[in-house]
């Protein structure tokens, strides 16, 4: 075989496999943003509402999800953890609101993502949890600290 | 005193001119052989003949031209790494040409026909050395008008176009591609030396011949499994783009530092960059064009020293019969039909070196498609890539293949002088014509289905649907051996391979490369065309229906082929002689 044809062949050979790996594969969107969607609570004790019950249907209606109760003792923590959909959601980062009372409780962000409710005295805090890349996707939670000492 | 000497100048002036005449002659002579010159009579020939081979060259150096730009465009190199392209470019062709020349030599210089006739002549023997050097130069020359030129051309275009040399850089170009071209021819006088040794060594010991080959043959089947091994597990070009550009960079940076001798080359084509951001030619240039004169002119010398003697101790013993029957059989009356089976596989074990070429194709074919479908593999397509998976390894299965059925366009012309007697044989002249091509049809049968079969598996094509496409591939195959042998027979070429043994420019190897490549580019387009509608359609077995489409194709053109070659058996050998 001459010269020219092997190297003819050659270069189609090269050319099957770039055009194929080029126009051929299967279409993906590079870079792409992806936004949360969805923020779900997954901190210890935390429940749901129930829209079946009068207190749980009024608290939907009032834009709440979920509450966690517990019973309020000297530098009682409450740890906020929050799972996110999708998990390769472009940015992960969530935001904390919260009502300025710092009498009753002092949140702080933790550099993991989760966040920290601290209560100094008993007394319920209302909670926003919200996505940074879409102020759309949030969730309102109720955060409450019973202190029983009043009673006794 | 005075008249003696200026008499005698001149004596001896009239002898050189005499000389460099009958150099001239003996060098056209071969030419003759090697280069269709029948052109240069007729004017009207002439100026079409140049015309062709400009529209052959700018069509080359337009292709050239577009590969290189859209390389460039998609960041493939950049502007100033064209030098290192065309370093690499220079490798090649230089690195192939030397191939070619070490083997075309030792066939040419050594063992061919034509010396018999050569040391004949009235000349000088010197003459007859120096006059196959240039004519193995020239034909170096016509073949790098194909490649190497063109090529040359192209990125001396872009780098005009860039504004990073001038536009005289283009006429200058010729003048130092005319000595580079020269090492090639004079690095392969001096190997043929070597390659002649082995292949006298070969000739004798014909087991160790196999044992090389086989040896060379297992080699390159752990090297293809080992590179197979490295190929990554998920290709995609798009996303390792930035990865794959700066790859081919580096190994661009590494080519132009690693092979300082052909950067140095290529400096004296495009000239010397400047601080300016331009190539010019400036004295360095030509110190470096100097040298290589210098060698050029060093590596004659040499060869015309080393060679010289051997190639004149060879000529000798070509021209003596030599040859001693040792072991007289009486003859034996076979059948008439398998007597020319027989000599066929005779003709095939004697000549095995022209057989092999064939064969290396039918063992490389295989190993090239395993090789592409392991990439593909590899690649994450959708419809549209799986119907150019289909088109490019039905074409890269028939593009060697049919490339390889050049060599039959040679096969009648191959008998010499001999070829002849073909039509005083009682038979007619179909069976003998057409059983010359048993052989090289037997063993593309297993290589056709192997190949078929491994393409099939990596597609999920079932048995059916291989053997189907097993079948098509094999009947195109055959049409177009069938096509090849019947160049011949219209154009024999008979006579150049009686004087020089080989050809190196046969017209009918030319055209039946031209269709092969035709032939396979329109074939897989069909089947492109026949399988994208097989593949869109709902029912089951689509793919089936495509592929028996294709292979009604290829029976089509087979026995169309096989018709011409039938009626130009009738005419060439028995209407014309009335």
């Amino acid at each position: 075989m001459k010269k020219s044809v092997i190297i003819t062949i050659m270069v189609i050979y090269i050319l099957a496999i770039v055009v194929v790996g080029f126009i051929g594969i299967r279409l993906k969107v590079y870079n792409e943003q992806k936004y949360v969607e969805k923020i779900e609570c997954i901190s210890d004790g935390y429940k749901n509402y129930d829209s079946t019950t009068t207190t749980g249907a009024s608290k939907i209606e009032a834009g709440y999800v979920g509450y966690i109760r517990a019973d309020y003792q000297t530098g009682l923590k409450v740890e906020i953890k929050c799972r996110i959909t999708p998990d390769n959601a472009t940015n992960k980062k969530l935001e904390y609101i919260v009502d300025d009372k710092p009498s009753i409780y002092q949140l702080t962000t933790n550099s993991d993502g989760t966040a920290t409710i601290e209560f100094f005295k008993g007394g319920v805090a209302t909670v926003i949890i919200r996505a940074t890349d879409s102020k759309q996707t949030q969730i309102k939670i109720e955060i409450s600290a019973f202190d029983w000492s009043i009673i006794e | 005193m005075k008249a003696f000497v200026k008499k005698e100048k001149a004596q001896n002036t009239q002898i050189q001119k005499h000389g460099l005449k009958q150099l001239k002659t003996l060098v056209f002579m071969q030419l003759r052989d090697k280069i269709d010159l029948s052109f240069i009579k007729d004017k009207k020939q002439f100026f079409r003949t140049i015309i062709l081979n400009l529209v052959k060259m700018i069509g080359i150096v337009a292709i050239a031209y577009l590969i290189l730009f859209l390389s460039s465009k998609i960041g493939l190199f950049s502007n100033s790494e064209f030098p290192s392209i065309m370093v690499l470019i220079l490798t090649i062709s230089l690195g192939l040409s030397l191939i070619s020349c070490t083997y075309e030599l030792t066939n040419n210089l050594y063992f061919s026909e034509d010396n018999r006739v050569l040391i004949t002549l009235p000349v000088d023997a010197n003459q007859i050395f120096i006059s196959k050097i240039i004519v193995f130069y020239i034909y170096e020359l016509k073949k790098s008008l194909n490649f190497l030129i063109p090529l040359t051309i192209s990125c001396l275009l872009l780098l005009i176009m860039k504004g990073f040399c001038s536009v005289w850089m283009l006429f200058w170009s010729f003048i130092p591609l005319i000595f580079i071209l020269m090492l090639p021819v004079l690095f392969g006088a001096l190997l043929s030396i070597i390659l002649m040794y082995i292949k006298l060594f070969l000739k004798r010991v014909p087991t160790i011949q196999v044992l090389l080959f086989l040896v060379l043959l297992a080699l390159s089947i752990i090297g293809i499994v080992y590179l197979i091994g490295l190929i990554p597990n998920n290709i995609d070009l798009i996303a390792q783009w930035p990865t794959i550009s700066r790859n081919i960079r580096e190994f661009l940076l590494q080519v132009e530092s690693k092979l300082a001798i052909m950067s140095q080359m290529v400096s004296i084509i495009i000239g010397s960059f400047t601080q300016r951001l331009v190539y010019v030619l400036n004295g360095m240039t030509f110190v470096k064009l100097l040298v290589l004169i210098v060698i050029c002119g060093i590596l004659f010398i040499l060869v015309y020293f080393i060679s010289r003697p051997i190639f004149f101790g060879m000529m000798a013993k070509n021209f003596e019969i030599n040859k001693r029957i040792t072991n007289d059989k009486p003859n034996k009356k076979h059948n008439k039909y398998f007597t020319f089976i027989n000599k066929e596989f005779k003709i095939n074990l004697r000549t095995i070196h022209i057989s092999v070429n064939y064969l290396m194709v039918y063992i490389i074919v295989p190993i090239l498609i395993l090789f592409l479908n392991a990439m593909y593999k590899a690649m994450d397509t959708r419809t549209l890539g799986d119907l150019l998976i289909y088109t490019f390894n039905i074409l890269l299965i028939c593009l060697p293949l049919l490339a390889s059925n050049a060599l039959v366009a040679t096969y009648y012309s191959r008998e010499g002088r001999t070829g002849y007697m073909k039509k005083t044989k009682p038979i007619y002249a179909f069976y003998p014509l057409i059983i010359k091509l048993l052989f090289n049809f037997i063993f593309s049968i297993p290589t056709i289905f192997i190949t078929c079969a491994i393409f099939g598996s990596s597609v999920s094509f079932n048995v059916g649907e291989i053997t189907l496409l097993g079948f098509a591939i094999l009947f195109l195959h055959l049409g177009h051996m069938i096509y090849s042998a019947n160049l011949d027979i219209m154009n024999p070429q008979n006579e150049q391979y009686a004087t020089t043994g080989d050809m190196i420019d046969n017209p009918n190897e030319n055209k039946s490369t031209v269709l092969a490549f035709i032939l396979s580019a329109v074939y897989a387009l069909i089947s492109y065309k026949l399988l994208s509608e097989a593949s869109l359609g709902s029912t089951d077995g689509s793919i089936i229906f495509g592929l028996v489409k294709l292979m009604i194709i290829s029976i089509a053109f087979f026995g169309a082929m096989l018709l011409l070659f039938v009626k130009n058996i009738k005419a060439y050998y028995y209407d014309i002689q009335g």
